[in-house]
């Protein structure tokens, strides 16, 4: 009773305020928002959730996203948490044609992976505002679900046992991130740290990189670099020892910045795991990708 | 003037990203076990090349056995063998082939002195020859099958006539062939053959055949018989998987269908079939819960060399020859030339709790 009363008043808080300097501030609570306060669509990870369309080397489409279902507003901390789902469709081959659209296209199977995730982040305002003026601290506790398949073919062609690549599973993941503004620029780092449940994963532990610079002076264009890096312990699962894994992976492009997020086009390069039940194979490419990143950018 | 200089950069950016490219690093190994021993197998004494074995699985050795062997002096050794007692030994100094008095390799299934004299007297071109496939072994004595076959004259000209049984009570000695109402064809060509080994379960003896129907085509049954009858053709029968055990052979069923070797064995408590694929030189395992199957998904254990002409050679499996109760034993022919070419034994440890 007493958390139903406590939940109510939280709901009954103005719906509005005004800082100290007369700006309206946002409000206390709200349903649905941007999932963090250091935006990850960003992210020059195969991971980041976004819409985004790789054309080369190989056609790589993934629809996710991460929302807020609420934000709560305190006086030192921002509370938001929410829940996050991908889903992402690569052609095996490389790319070598394109599809009525046109949207490209590559012979082979094709490959896809989907994942969700619970989240709490908690931006600790003031504590950010010590570290400079415009920082952003945050940090977040999430639990993430992976899991690898292909699609059948219409054909009927033999099933592919693929048990012996690696499974991601279940993992918690505890990251925090770092954003300051200095003039025209924007910087944004973010550390992850990655714990597997055992028995539910072939790997044990990692940990990630997430970093990212983007030049804001103009307000229709940003260009921008990511990097992204990660290593994972592999171990074993269902009797199959499975090997380290480690990706690398950067963005280099131009953001289309608008209220809604950034259109992001951008060339890569990676080298590492490939993702999926291709994940032991290692190899290095380089390419172009399209994104649509919803969200507040972080220039804003 | 100024478009096409400040487009110049981003063309070749463009140019660059769009011819995105894809380089290779590394494929990782196995991730069910480990190669334990990996050896390319000397040759024997007095002989050249090895090719790959057929063999028996005794509780303390293999014997192998090849279909032909040809001697420094360039005579060729029909079913020629050799008793293998561990990995290591064979790999260090080569098998130590089984020689008559006379000092020759021996041919363990040999032809009858009638059938020898049949050969010499034919004008067709055709000859017969016995190919030994493989079996089972049963209170230290082998149970060898094997195909009768007319072949001839064409390079390419072989008709089956059917299988038969040879009984090893000493290896050092060639085999008793069994004949039933004067022949030593026990079961037709029309009959499924008993080609791919076997193993004993209880008071029964299990054996794999396979028969090669079209080219990537192999249907492969099991046929079952009571040990106390193992030298009673009509004894034996086959595993239908709604009716258990029928005599007619169009009514067995199929229990894998693999183009390569093939092996029935027992594995860790289990029953397993393993099979070396041809196309891609792939080692894989298929668990069963009983001899008869069903035999569950593939278990890609390593890779080899795939020759860069025609497919891999042989991979049977030789339980006698196993580095410990979770290991599996294959030999395999490589036939390009390089260091790697010759005849294998690889020992595969296989990792606990695997499904």
């Amino acid at each position: 009773m007493r958390a139903v009363l406590i939940f109510g008043g939280l709901l009954l808080l103005p719906a509005s305020s005004f800082a100290a300097d007369g700006a309206p501030s946002p409000p206390a609570f709200t349903w649905l928002g941007d999932a963090r306060g250091i935006a990850r669509s960003w992210s020059a990870s195969r991971d980041a959730l976004t819409m985004n369309l790789t054309i080369f080397p190989r056609a790589v489409q993934t629809a996710a996203g991460e929302f807020a279902m609420f934000t709560w507003r305190r006086p030192m901390w921002t509370l938001r948490t929410g829940f996050e789902g991908l889903i992402e469709v690569e052609s095996d081959a490389e790319t070598a044609g394109a599809n009525s659209g046109p949207w490209p296209s590559g012979k082979g199977k094709m490959l896809w992976r989907g994942s969700y995730g619970y989240y709490a982040a908690a931006a600790l305002d003031t504590l950010g505002k010590r570290i400079c003026e415009a920082c952003v601290l945050e940090f977040a506790l999430q639990f993430r679900h992976e899991s690898e398949h292909y699609a059948g073919s219409n054909a009927g062609d033999a099933g592919e046992d693929v048990r012996h690549e690696p499974y991601v599973g279940d993992d918690l993941i505890f990251d925090g991130a770092l954003s300051e503004r200095a003039v025209d620029w924007y910087f944004a780092q973010r550390a992850y740290a990655l714990w597997y449940l055992p028995g539910r994963s072939s790997y044990s532990a990692g940990g990630a990189f997430d970093l990212h610079a983007r030049y804001t002076r103009w307000q229709l264009v940003h260009p921008f670099a990511s990097l992204y890096g990660e290593y994972l312990f592999g171990t074993e699962l269902q009797g199959r020892d499975f090997p380290d894994a480690h990706r690398l992976r950067g963005l280099l492009g131009i953001a289309l910045p608008s209220t809604l997020g950034d259109i992001m086009v951008y060339a890569f390069a990676d080298t590492g795991n490939r993702y999926g039940i291709r994940a032991l194979t290692n190899e290095a490419t380089i390419g172009l990708g399209v994104r649509l990143a919803l969200g507040s950018h972080p220039g804003q | 003037m100024v478009g096409i200089a400040l487009g110049r950069p981003w063309v070749m950016a463009f140019a660059l990203t769009t011819c995105g490219c894809i380089h290779h690093i590394s494929e990782e190994e196995s991730t069910v076990g480990e190669k334990t021993l990996d050896c390319v197998i000397p040759p024997a004494a007095g002989v050249g090349e090895l090719r790959t074995p057929i063999s028996l699985e005794y509780p303390d050795s293999s014997l192998w056995i090849w279909d032909s062997l040809t001697t420094d002096d360039s005579t060729v050794v029909a079913n020629a063998s050799a008793r293998v007692p561990n990995a290591s030994t064979v790999c260090a100094a080569g098998p130590t082939l089984t020689r008559d008095a006379t000092g020759a390799p021996l041919s363990l299934l040999e032809l009858s002195p009638d059938e020898l004299a049949d050969n010499t007297a034919r004008a067709d071109g055709r000859q017969l020859v016995l190919a030994a496939h493989g079996g089972l072994v049963s209170d230290n004595v082998g149970y060898l099958y094997y195909e009768h076959t007319l072949i001839g004259p064409g390079v390419f000209d072989a008709e089956i006539l059917g299988t038969g049984l040879c009984i090893v009570s000493d290896t050092a000695r060639p085999c008793e062939r069994l004949e039933v109402n004067g022949s030593t064809v026990l079961w037709p060509a029309s009959e499924w053959p008993k080609n791919q080994g076997g193993l004993i379960d209880g008071e029964r003896a299990f054996l794999l055949g396979c028969k090669r129907i079209a080219s990537f085509d192999v249907p492969c049954v099991i046929s079952s018989v009571p040990l106390g009858q193992i030298r009673d053709p009509s004894a034996y029968r086959y595993f239908n998987a709604f009716s258990d055990w029928v005599e007619a052979p169009d009514s067995a069923s199929v229990v894998l269908n693999l183009a390569g070797t093939v092996t029935l064995t027992p594995m860790d408590g289990k029953y397993a079939a393993t099979n070396l694929d041809i196309f891609d030189a792939t080692f894989r395992l298929r668990f069963a819960n009983s001899p008869t199957g069903s035999f569950g998904m593939p278990i890609d254990l390593f890779r080899e060399q795939p020759p860069t002409n025609g497919f891999t050679q042989g991979g049977h499996e030789h339980h006698a020859l196993r580095a410990s109760d979770r290991s599996l034993a294959f030999s395999y022919f490589v036939a390009d030339t390089g260091a790697r070419h010759g005849l294998h034994l690889i020992n595969f440890e296989l990792n606990g709790g695997l499904e």
